[in-house]
């Protein structure tokens, strides 16, 4: 359970973030940025996103909030337990009672580093210089018979996602993480489709991830709602209460 | 934004529409997969292997057919980090300067008879992430590769070359510019290549090449001629001298030199000649001292030519052969480093010692990688590369079915093709000894197995008693032998029971099981008597293993539909077939327009519908020729189509036509494993979890419909329920979106196994139980809803599963069971809630939701006809798991109102005064409800904790009952009952509290200006 919710987190992030590419990696980031309206994204102060995770016969109900400028928490529930990961802007942390937490425990490196790119509601393509990050069009591949680019994320950690741009429609179809966990570094390939517009941006409904070629979670998404107010208590780990 | 949606649809809409010529490829085969099984308890040659200096948890080792491996936490995990590629890696190279830069050259140079070819070299700069191919593609073989130390940019390669024939890409090459050119450095002409270079540790212009004269046919091997020499440059190649003083007499064949790592003057030269020696040098190559003439530097130098000395100590080396050799005098004499161990493999071909800590070595052999932590005293297998070699598979009728094969190198094997836990190195038995090639179960006697080791040494093996009959077939003339090949073909009557095949240069048949055999044909072969001096064959060094044994039948095939036909292929090129059980025969390969004469046929096998149709592979690439032949005739030969198209790699060695559906066929290369759906009009490849491994066998278990594949490489491989792919026609490939069948579901418990056994073990993956939604759809979905549901028998909806979205065919499996029971709230989870029932037998309806477009299908769910429960008791077993399902959520829901009464109560508490009597009557509701919650679930989270409340009871019933599908125990069944009863005297507990005690908390709370807390209980119930 607790790789799951670390897969879901490393997954997670990802979903505002995708991209795709052109001849060179400006033009490709412009088009894929107008594709998925990225200037309507830059307009939302918040997402609540509503879903389940899918593993094999389990469902978790899954809910997510960010909230400008860098602000995360994500929580599932299952038999009455919820397991919760946040980050206040400064502080990450988790409660996860499947491990036995009871009470909510600081977020290890690791982990603040996804919750970071987690409360990223642009994503890692957008705006990349500034946040420090490295991307190099690597060039293209054939993914199912369909052109796409291959755009590289290098993180100043060394932690490299790789994304596969759908070189006809300019959305991302699949990003391969490799990031290391306590120094061991772990694969993940998520898979995004099900792409629908929310209020002019176009979100993946549907992730899947798989390690090793074997799927072990997929999330579906019910909504995406820009804009609500969120209480800055919510990602306070000090506010926390049973 | 929304316009540039707008034109993104319609573009995306035109694609789909402007395709109308149905196109293979292997992006068809979608999400269809093989699992692996292993073995990797045997593991597989491995042909090359390097550490990294700094950090030698980091080894990749190179495989004789199974691509390149990786690990980095000092061999507990491999993974295969080269699968797109060529899977036989002649050398691997790591960058000391940039670990992850790594170069491979593909092509193996332990060059056997069984040997496969490569294609270029290559390099990654990401630790094996990335690859590009770096040129020399026509070379085959490829031995060494050296990074120069002061310049990553510069890079020499012992290009072997070609085995088969004659080529120019061969010998040294340097590069200059890190791969993107090359020169070719020394040549010596096209029969020569170098197996052998080693670098000065102190002078990176000095180099040693180790020149080899050498050619294979399929009869014969030559080692050595005047090709061959030991070659040296002072100039980074530009002029090299060729020793001679100190050289052994006469023609020289294969060398093997190294300097030594610590003392740059100091080399080593393994040389085959008449007289093979080990010599030395102690002044970079001026004089050559002969150390040692001993059989141990001598022993099969095409298979062991390596000299490797000791990183830290001067004299010190080791000569891996059939055994591990190490010289503590600088050669003179030989001992072996095992002093408390060495159970290691007979075959070595690579070692690595740890330069900073000589007492750590990797050593790579025909049967895996092992480590020494003691200087090679004792030795620990690497259980975890399953690169085993088959030459051929067979399957039996079990339940779950086993799986047979034989091994180069590794004898014969079995396995179940399933196991709880997975598949794992204990699971596999070795049945028999040598190298192995064909292992058959008897399909009448459960007892019996026949396996043969090389050169047709057939046997029957009594699994009981392990006793073993040799029942190979002699020759009528005492002074004559028999030609059987080193895989010789054996082949069981698909029709009648006893009735077995057996070819050397005549086919046999045997009518009870290999006690007595009648000779059914003359000659099948060319009968080329110049092919057929085995006795000569090796060169320098006489090799006679059976290995060229030639003039041999190959193949073997029985018509299932008429006994009487029979096939047969002859490795010098013949394709014979009889019409009247051997009576007569007729040699059809010349109606074979356009095949070379004299190709080895690899394959022949009789079509199963059809008796006028078969199919038959060609191999040619012990000519030097590498093309993929295929062909079928529809009238028993009198004439053949090619089924060879330009997207088949490699030279073919099987082609099986499904069972079920004619137009259904696989094909076997050295390159991997294809597919055609309309007969071999068209060819995609498979690449589903499938390298381009070489693909020897081919078998589809006739009732599990699995495609079970034989690599040479990669062991077994299982493509689970090829049902859809017999569903597939080239006209469904057009749809957008089209649904195909399945096997039904069976409805059992999954088995479970407790073991510990770390993570270095290989685990073969279990085919997935669940039942499988599968459907085939043209293109990959992005964009809108694409969702699964299913349907009850009844027409409710059960579930609503992701969909698969991949372009090709698509597999979603779907547990059959219901969500997983809702339970109390408790600090920790409850166990048996993590499943829910199973749903009962029957026809369900699948659709699946893409946009505004919905596609129907069925699947069926069947009680496992293999469990011996009765309907009834299936019956009964459902109801009462169904009740105590119910219970469960009848508890969780009763456990949720009594929290949230409680917190409703807890909330008017803190608004009250001390003072207010109303507060100790809250007070005390909420400790009452506190208990209550606590009667129903376990409020510790420590599992060891013991709390038993109803939740744990009732939970442990539901387990119970839910993990055996027949009739549940009388106990169970009654102690539910007394359980729901105790369940529905709580139920009516919290009524009386609602009924009894809110009304006048009510009245109180609202006199006191207070909201009720009714409406809390109310809005649950809704």
């Amino acid at each position: 359970m607790k790789k799951l919710f670390y897969l879901l987190s490393i997954t997670f992030f990802v979903i505002s973030g995708i991209a795709l590419n052109a001849q060179t990696l400006d033009e490709i980031l412009a088009k894929h940025f107008e594709t998925i309206g990225q200037d309507k994204l830059s307009q939302v102060q918040t997402v609540i996103t509503k879903g389940k995770l899918v593993q094999g016969n389990i469902e978790i109900p899954i809910i997510g909030y960010s909230k400008r400028p860098n602000k995360t928490r994500m929580e599932g529930t299952f038999q009455g337990l919820t397991f919760i990961s946040a980050y206040d802007g400064e502080k990450g942390w988790q409660l996860n009672p499947f491990m036995g937490d009871t009470i909510p425990r600081d977020a290890t490196e690791d982990e603040l580093d996804q919750l970071k790119d987690q409360a990223d509601i642009d994503g890692m393509l957008y705006n990349y210089k500034e946040k420090g990050y490295t991307l190099e069009l690597t060039g293209t591949d054939d993914f199912e018979g369909q052109k796409v680019y291959l755009i590289k994320v290098t993180k100043p950690n060394g932690n490299v996602y790789t994304n596969y741009m759908d070189a006809e429609n300019y959305v991302v179809l699949k990003t391969v993480s490799k990031v290391k966990v306590q120094g061991v570094e772990q694969e993940v390939e998520s898979f995004y489709s099900n792409y629908k517009p929310v209020e002019g941006v176009i979100m993946p409904f549907s992730i899947e991830s798989k390690v090793s070629g074997n799927t072990i979670a997929q999330f579906v998404f019910d909504s995406f709602t820009f804009n609500d107010d969120i209480d800055n208590s919510l990602f306070d780990m000090s506010s926390f209460s049973k | 934004m929304k316009k540039s949606l707008l034109i993104l649809v319609i573009s995306f809409t035109s694609i789909l529409f402007s395709q109308t010529k149905s196109d293979i490829s292997q992006d068809i085969f979608g999400s269809l997969k093989s699992r692996h099984i292993g073995p990797a308890v045997t593991s597989g040659r491995i042909s090359c292997l390097d550490a990294v200096n700094s950090d030698a948890r980091i080894l990749y080792v190179g495989s004789a057919g199974g691509g390149l491996w990786k690990t980095t936490n000092g061999g507990t995990t491999f993974k295969p980090v080269f699968d797109k590629y060529t899977q036989s890696i002649g050398s691997v190279t790591i960058d000391q300067n940039h670990p992850d830069t790594v170069w491979v050259g593909t092509g193996e140079t332990w060059v056997r008879n069984s040997v496969s070819v490569g294609t270029g070299i290559y390099k990654t700069t990401d630790g094996g992430d990335n690859w590009k191919l770096l040129g020399l593609e026509k070379s085959e073989h490829m031995a060494k590769i050296i990074i120069d130390p002061k310049n990553s940019d510069i890079v020499y390669v012992a290009v072997l070359g070609h085995l088969w024939n004659n080529n120019e890409e061969r010998g040294v090459y340097k590069t200059t510019d890190g791969g993107i050119t090359w020169n070719k450095i020394l040549y010596v002409d096209e029969n020569t290549g170098c197996a052998d270079l080693t670098m000065n540790p102190s002078d990176n212009n000095s180099l040693f090449a180790g020149m080899w004269q050498f050619r294979r046919k399929g009869y014969t091997f030559n080692s050595g001629g005047p090709g061959s020499g030991l070659f040296k440059t002072t100039d980074g190649g530009v002029n090299w001298e060729k020793m001679t003083d100190g050289m052994p007499e006469g023609k020289l064949g294969r060398i093997a030199v190294a300097y030594s790592p610590v003392y740059p003057k100091k080399i080593y030269a393994l040389v085959e000649a008449k007289n093979s020696a080990l010599l030395r040098s102690d002044d970079n190559g001026k004089t050559w001292e002969e150390e040692n003439i001993s059989s141990r530097v001598a022993e099969r130098p095409f298979y062991f030519s390596l000299i490797v000395p000791d990183p830290v100590d001067t004299n010190r080396i080791y000569k891996p052969g059939f055994s591990l050799y190490m010289s503590a005098d600088g050669g003179k004499l030989f001992t072996s480093p095992y002093v408390e161990g060495g159970r290691v493999h007979s075959d070595l071909h690579a070692l690595w010692i740890n330069p900073s800590n000589n007492n750590q070595m990797y050593l790579g052999t025909d049967g895996g990688v092992y480590t020494s932590i003691d200087r090679g005293s004792t030795w620990r297998q690497f259980a975890n590369l399953p690169v085993a070699q088959f030459y051929h598979v067979s399957v039996d009728n079990n339940k779950p079915y086993n799986v047979y094969g034989g091994l180069q190198d590794n004898g014969s094997w079995s396995a179940p093709s399933s196991d709880p836990g997975g598949v794992e190195n204990s699971d596999w038995e070795n049945v028999g000894y040598g190298d192995g090639f064909y292992v058959f179960p008897d399909m009448y006697d459960d007892d019996i197995l026949y396996w043969q080791s090389q050169g047709g040494n057939i046997v029957r093996y009594y699994k009981s008693s392990g006793e073993v009959k040799e029942i190979r077939p002699y020759s009528d003339e005492a002074n004559k032998k028999l030609r059987f090949n080193w895989n010789t073909p054996v082949a069981f009557s698909p029709t009648q029971e006893k009735v077995m095949y057996v070819g050397s240069e005549y086919l046999f048949k045997s009518t009870d099981r290999g006690d007595s055999w009648e000779r059914i044909s003359p000659d099948l072969t060319t009968n080329d008597t110049e092919k057929q001096k085995q006795e000569e064959s090796g060169g320098l060094t006489i090799d006679n293993s059976t290995a060229e044994n030639y003039c041999t039948i190959f193949t073997i095939s029985e018509s299932p539909v008429d006994n009487k036909i029979i096939w047969v292929g002859t490795d010098d090129g013949n394709l014979q077939v009889t019409t009247n059980s051997g009576k007569s025969w007729q040699n059809v390969v010349e109606n074979i327009e356009e095949l070379p004469a004299n190709t080895w046929c690899s394959s022949v096998n009789s079509g199963n519908f059809d008796k006028n149709i078969a199919y038959a592979t060609f191999d040619g690439h012990y000519n030097g020729d590498m093309k993929t032949y295929v062909y079928k005739t529809t009238d028993l030969g009198k004439t053949w189509t090619s089924l060879s198209l330009e997207n088949i790699k490699g030279y073919a060695h099987v082609i099986k036509e499904d069972i079920v559906n004619p137009y259904l066929l696989f094909l076997g290369t050295e390159f991997g494993l294809f597919v055609s759906i309309d007969g071999g009009d068209s060819w995609g490849q498979f690449t589903g979890e499938t390298p381009n491994v070489s693909v020897r066998d081919l078998v589809i278990h006739p009732i599990e419909s699995d495609l079970v594949v034989a690599t040479h490489g990669r062991g077994i491989l299982i493509v689970d329920d090829i049902t859809p792919l017999r569903e597939l026609t080239p006209a469904m490939l057009d749809s957008e979106l089209v649904v195909l069948k399945s096997k039904p579901s069976k409805i059992r418990n999954p088995r479970s196994q407790q073991t510990f056994p770390g993570d270095d073990q290989f685990i073969g993956q279990n085919p997935d139980e669940d039942a499988q939604i599968i459907y085939y759809q043209k293109k990959r979905h992005i964009f809108g809803d694409m969702f699964i549901e299913i349907y009850d028998p009844d027409g409710n909806l059960i579930k609503k599963l992701p969909a698969g979205k991949n372009k090709g065919i698509n597999r979603v499996s779907w547990s059959i069971r219901k969500d997983p029971p809702k339970v109390p709230r408790s600090p920790g989870l409850l166990g048996p809630a993590l499943y829910g029932p199973t749903y009962p037998p029957g026809e369900y309806t699948v659709k699946i939701v893409k946009g505004d477009k919905t596609y129907n299908g069925k699947i069926s769910l069947i009680n496992d006809p293999d469990l011996p429960y009765s309907t009834e008791d299936r019956k009964i077993q459902y109801e009462t798991v169904t009740k105590a399902y119910d219970a469960l959520e009848s508890l969780a829901a009763l456990d949720k109102k009594i929290n949230v009464l409680n917190d409703s109560v807890k909330s008017r508490i803190k608004s009250l005064n001390d003072s207010d009597e109303l507060k100790n009557t809250l007070t005390n509701l909420s400790e009452r409800l506190n208990d209550f919650h606590e009667e129903l679930t376990s409020t510790s989270a420590s599992r060891l904790a013991g709390q038993e409340r109803l939740r744990e009871k009732i939970g442990d019933i539901y387990g119970a009952v839910l993990g055996y599908s027949g009739k549940p125990t009388d106990s169970q069944i009654k102690r539910l009952d007394l359980l729901i009863s105790e369940l529905n005297n709580k139920q009516e507990q919290l009524g009386r509290i609602i009924n009894d005690e809110l009304p006048d908390i009510n009245s109180s709370l609202k006199k006191a200006h207070y909201n009720s807390i009714d409406n809390v209980i109310q809005k649950l119930d809704k």
